[in-house]
């Protein structure tokens, strides 16, 4: 199906290296391919249209220089320790009308940074920098400008990390995804400090706003799957959207997860209402002017983030918290997610 | 605005493009040296539709094909859309959209997005898109080179944009941009280059020795264009103006200022998707509920009423079920 969804495929003569681009280049060898010095001759030097992803997308291969690891904004995870994430590809097969990454990049295709040994090293230095100043664990997060499992069987780069987590005890990995494919975490050992989250919204939701992605009861059941052979998974209610029968549908969705999933051993659950920055509000109203998500008033808040009104979000929330612990999610491991009140 | 009619132009590089063109309709140059390259049809007396578009031929480069037209819309000002009809080369190893195969010599194709490329060879960040594509054509995105390549490499560098190369593209879109003005182009494709291997060296040959064939095929793009044009479209219609509609069915009872007005448009919009109905049918039945509500006799200024308004359709977005009892 990839090999149809990308119609060229550019990398950068460096990459040549690792053995995994020989394999991605093998995997698609009938998509044209042709070889560059650098993703950033390329890569956002001309603004493309974001839903020109439909039928125009590109797949860059290079490394990631600069920084490779990026403090996260408050409030982002659990706990108290410091939070991290990588970034080991930029945009994403799906589409979600609220992604943020449709005005994010000047472009929708995407890339893909092959050295992860050098994100590995970082990881490793910062944990230890971290833990001698007195943190007791420090988290680090995939997914922040892709999805984590998405690409993961072609990509094949999870070997890397469960080496890397494997020694660093004390770290903690967290994978976010909106696929199924668990294969590529399936052909890893379960480790304590690996996890495997889903970001969940109801059926309806998934259907008119999270185009491509894994269907509801798909992602269910591979957290399930993943649970019972002893992978810690965590769910992400967020972005919760406001749509008629939100409550009932949300109850459905927890009754569904509660026949698969063992809800008590859920590692974590945030909690977040869908939240935009005016860029990125604009860029959904240009690329989806009739989405569902449009479907309400949007106030400022004090951080200049697009939300649902306060009394809205505090409802919101609340009930979810409810529903989730009705379910059997521990309420301790229940958190709000960048509200922001 | 609105109201005023398009006035289209059509534009081409080169005058033996456009034979085809100025022979069928009949059409003389401009004796005023300022307008070289302008040409008009002599039957102005031909009301509307009948009367066929002029034809500017603007020359070669983005910087001067772009020069001339930004001269030319500021002396035509009633123009607001120019479609570009021209030559373009196919780079083997370019983007071709899903759904459409590689074109062949002498096929047509319409130009999605515009990316550019100045005499510095800096590949330039603004690109233009054209949303309004024609069903009968494929769509390819097309890469303006500010002179002729002549090295392997730099096709090659240039097909990592687009798969459809030309020499004037990205200056006509800014050159139109700045005007207000629209622009479409489709191009006949005239080259198949390969940047793996040489370039050939009579590149755009189709143009200097076939130069009747090509304006004809230019001909069927712009016949293509025009019957495409005339088809009615499906899209439904814009909803009249909210504001309107309730000073006609309450003369004076609301009075909202700009800021509540754009604000009930927002709440409008929001309503029409989150209860999933047609903007004419949302305003309808927001009218209806209104009467059945009695907000208009709410006591005091039009003012208060107006504001009333807004609050409750804004509650009315998440309150569950339709306008029924509240
Ligand atoms: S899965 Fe995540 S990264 Fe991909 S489109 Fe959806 S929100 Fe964006």
């Amino acid at each position: 199906m990839l090999d149809k969804t990308f119609r060229k495929i550019m990398f950068e003569t460096d990459v040549l290296e690792y053995p995994q681009a020989q394999k991605i280049l093998e995997q698609f060898s009938k998509v044209p391919q042709q070889e560059i010095n650098r993703v950033d001759d390329f890569f956002g030097r001309a603004y493309k249209p974001y839903l020109q992803k439909r039928d125009s997308l590109q797949l860059f291969l290079g490394k990631k220089r600069g920084k490779l690891l990026k403090q996260t904004p408050d409030a982002y995870g659990i706990g108290t320790g410091p939070h991290y994430y990588f970034v080991h590809a930029y945009n994403c097969i799906f589409e979600c009308e609220y992604c943020y990454l449709q005005g994010y990049f000047s472009s929708p295709d995407i890339v893909l940074f092959l050295n992860h040994d050098e994100i590995c090293k970082s990881i490793v230095e910062r944990t230890k920098a971290d833990l001698a100043s007195g943190h007791k664990q420090v988290w680090f997060h995939a997914g922040e400008f892709s999805d984590s499992l998405a690409l993961a069987s072609w990509t094949g780069e999870l070997r890397a990390y469960w080496d890397c987590f494997k020694k660093l005890p004390n770290a903690a990995l967290e994978l976010r995804s909106k696929s199924a494919n668990i294969r590529p975490v399936l052909e890893q050992e379960p480790l304590e400090n690996v996890v495997i989250s889903f970001s969940m919204s109801p059926k309806k939701v998934v259907g008119e706003i999270e185009h491509g992605t894994s269907p509801v009861s798909a992602r269910i059941k591979a957290a399930a799957q993943l649970q019972a052979k002893g992978y810690p998974v965590a769910f992400h209610f967020d972005p919760v959207i406001h749509r008629p029968n939100w409550k009932t549908q949300y109850q459905e969705l927890f009754a569904s997860m509660g026949k698969f999933i063992q809800m008590d051993k859920v590692r974590y659950a945030s909690l977040g209402t869908v939240r935009f920055s005016s860029d990125d509000l604009r860029q959904v109203q240009k690329n989806y002017p009739r989405s569902k998500l449009l479907g309400a008033v949007f106030e400022k808040d004090h951080e200049g983030k697009h939300q649902y009104p306060v009394a809205m979000r505090k409802e919101i929330l609340s009930q979810l918290r409810a529903q989730a612990e009705r379910a059997g999610i521990p309420p301790e491991v229940i958190y709000d997610c960048m509200q922001g009140f | 605005m609105d109201d005023i009619k398009p006035k289209h132009v059509l534009c081409f590089a080169h005058r033996g493009e456009a034979k085809a063109f100025i022979k069928r309709w009949n059409l003389k140059g401009s004796g005023e040296k300022a307008l070289s390259g302008v040409w008009s049809t002599q039957a102005k007396q031909l009301a509307g539709d009948k009367q066929p578009p002029d034809v500017w031929i603007l020359g070669e480069g983005i910087e001067s094909a772009g020069i001339r037209l930004s001269y030319l819309l500021g002396r035509f000002p009633e123009v607001n859309s120019v479609i570009n009809l021209g030559v373009a080369g196919f780079v083997l190893g370019g983007v071709v959209p899903k759904g459409f195969s590689l074109p062949e010599i002498g096929s047509l194709v319409q130009i999605r997005t515009s990316y550019g490329m100045h005499y510095d060879q800096k590949v330039r960040f603004k690109s233009y898109t054209n949303e309004n594509l024609l069903e009968e054509l494929p769509v390819f995105d097309c890469f303006s080179i500010g002179r002729r390549l002549t090295q392997a490499n730099e096709y090659l560098y240039v097909s990592g944009f687009a798969a459809i190369v030309d020499m004037e593209l990205w200056g006509l879109h800014a050159a139109a941009a700045s005007a207000g003005c629209k622009l479409e182009s489709i191009k006949v494709v005239s080259d198949v280059v390969d940047p793996n291997r040489a370039i050939p060296e009579n590149l755009c040959s189709l143009v200097k020795s076939k130069s009747d064939e090509l304006s004809e095929l230019l001909w069927q793009a712009w016949t293509t264009w025009e019957d495409s044009r005339k088809k009615p479209t499906s899209r439904s219609e814009l909803p009249k103006d909210f504001a309107e509609q309730l000073n006609s069915e309450f003369p004076q009872r609301f009075w909202l200022s700009s800021y509540q007005k754009n604000e009930l448009g927002k709440h409008l919009r929001a309503l029409s998707i989150s209860k999933s109905l047609e903007p004419e049918e949302l305003n309808s039945i927001v009218l209806k509920w209104i009467r059945k509500s009695q907000i208009d006799h709410i006591k005091g200024p039009a003012k208060k009423r107006g504001g009333v308004l807004s609050d409750r359709l804004k509650e009315m977005i998440y309150a569950e079920g339709a306008f029924g009892a509240r």
